[in-house]
């Protein structure tokens, strides 16, 4: 089984103008760069494209930050409408994605303290350290147990089920890949914090997705001569 | 190195970012202590799991309404004709730090 990726994504260039809608490429920039350009002049269809690029990443990042996806499905397009609408203020020092992504998360915290379902994220945590308790060792290849559709399935649930300080650190540093300082930046916090919360997101996944991955204890047989 | 130090720096280890001291400290930990190399290997399998099983995929169905949605939006705001509420996007859709 292929657990390697994201398969048949097409280029950049292709999926700006592509009739479906593709992921975005992982080196967009210069294409972003002519894109925005052209948004800027008003065009339709640099904007289209634009989304085309960035939605599956802007979602990925709004799901995991919301865990609803009715509110995701908001966010994406409230956060691309604020990006489109203040294109003008993008001024080109960091990658237009990196600037999009910014706007998706501080619409998806922003949802999230509306509905009073974030508590503050620098609060420190009252049970104590987390200690590991499933210390089983996993399958020589636990991906190879599940296909890829189940093992996803699995893992949004589990990362669902994170408290939400945990989740968002989960969801910027190991699906969105943002490097801690610029995670911290985004959510107000010092690094140290953040990565506290990154550990213990990331322990409490290990301890959830354990059970599913770790060999099942094989029943230890009857003694002979027994119960008969 | 015991147990305790070595979970505080574990997520800088799987993530190559330990100095190379704590480094040091921690494999000659992991040596000696069979659960820990299990949580190390283990809490390793688990980042691999979630970058490589593409975790919250928007459906197709789903990303065509939105572009629908959103380009109507757009539309909207920019004729005039409609409040797409989205204000001002910088509460932190700046570009510093990046």
């Amino acid at each position: 089984m292929n657990l390697s990726g994201e398969p048949g994504h097409p280029t950049g260039e292709a999926a700006a103008t592509g009739a479906s809608i593709p992921s975005a490429a992982p080196d967009t920039e210069g294409v972003d760069r002519d894109l925005v350009a052209r948004a800027r002049k008003g065009e339709t269809e640099a904007f289209e494209a634009l989304f085309r690029l960035h939605h599956r990443a802007v979602y990925r990042t709004l799901l995991g930050i919301t865990g609803r996806p009715e509110d995701a499905e908001d966010a994406v397009q409230t956060a691309f409408l604020k990006a489109f609408q203040h294109l003008d203020q993008f001024q080109g020092a960091s990658r237009f994605s990196t600037w999009l992504t910014r706007i998706a998360i501080n619409e998806g915290l922003g949802r999230m303290r509306q509905h009073g379902r974030l508590e503050s994220l620098d609060v420190e945590d009252e049970e104590g350290e987390f200690m590991p308790r499933n210390v089983r060792a996993w399958d020589d290849d636990p991906e190879a147990l599940r296909s890829r559709a189940q093992a996803r399935e699995l893992v949004e649930r589990e990362i669902l089920k994170l408290p939400a300080k945990y989740r968002i650190a989960v969801v910027l540093r190991d699906i969105q890949q943002l490097p801690a300082e610029e995670a911290a930046q985004i959510l107000g916090l010092g690094v140290p914090t953040l990565k506290t919360h990154l550990l213990r997101g990331r322990l409490q996944l290990r301890e959830a997705l354990a059970p599913h991955f770790a060999p099942r204890r094989t029943p230890a047989p009857a003694p002979e001569g027994r119960g008969r | 190195m015991n147990c305790r130090h070595l979970l505080d720096a574990l997520s800088d280890y799987l993530d190559d970012q330990a100095a190379a001291s704590v480094r040091a400290d921690l494999e000659a930990h992991l040596a000696e202590c069979r659960s820990c190399t299990v949580i190390v290997e283990t809490s390793r399998r688990t980042l691999r799991i979630v970058t490589d099983v593409g975790s919250f995929e928007i459906p197709d169905e789903l990303s065509q309404r939105l572009l629908k949605k959103t380009m109507a939006g757009l539309a909207s705001a920019r004729t005039g004709s409609g409040d797409p509420g989205t204000g001002n996007p910088e509460s932190g859709g700046t570009e510093s730090g990046s």
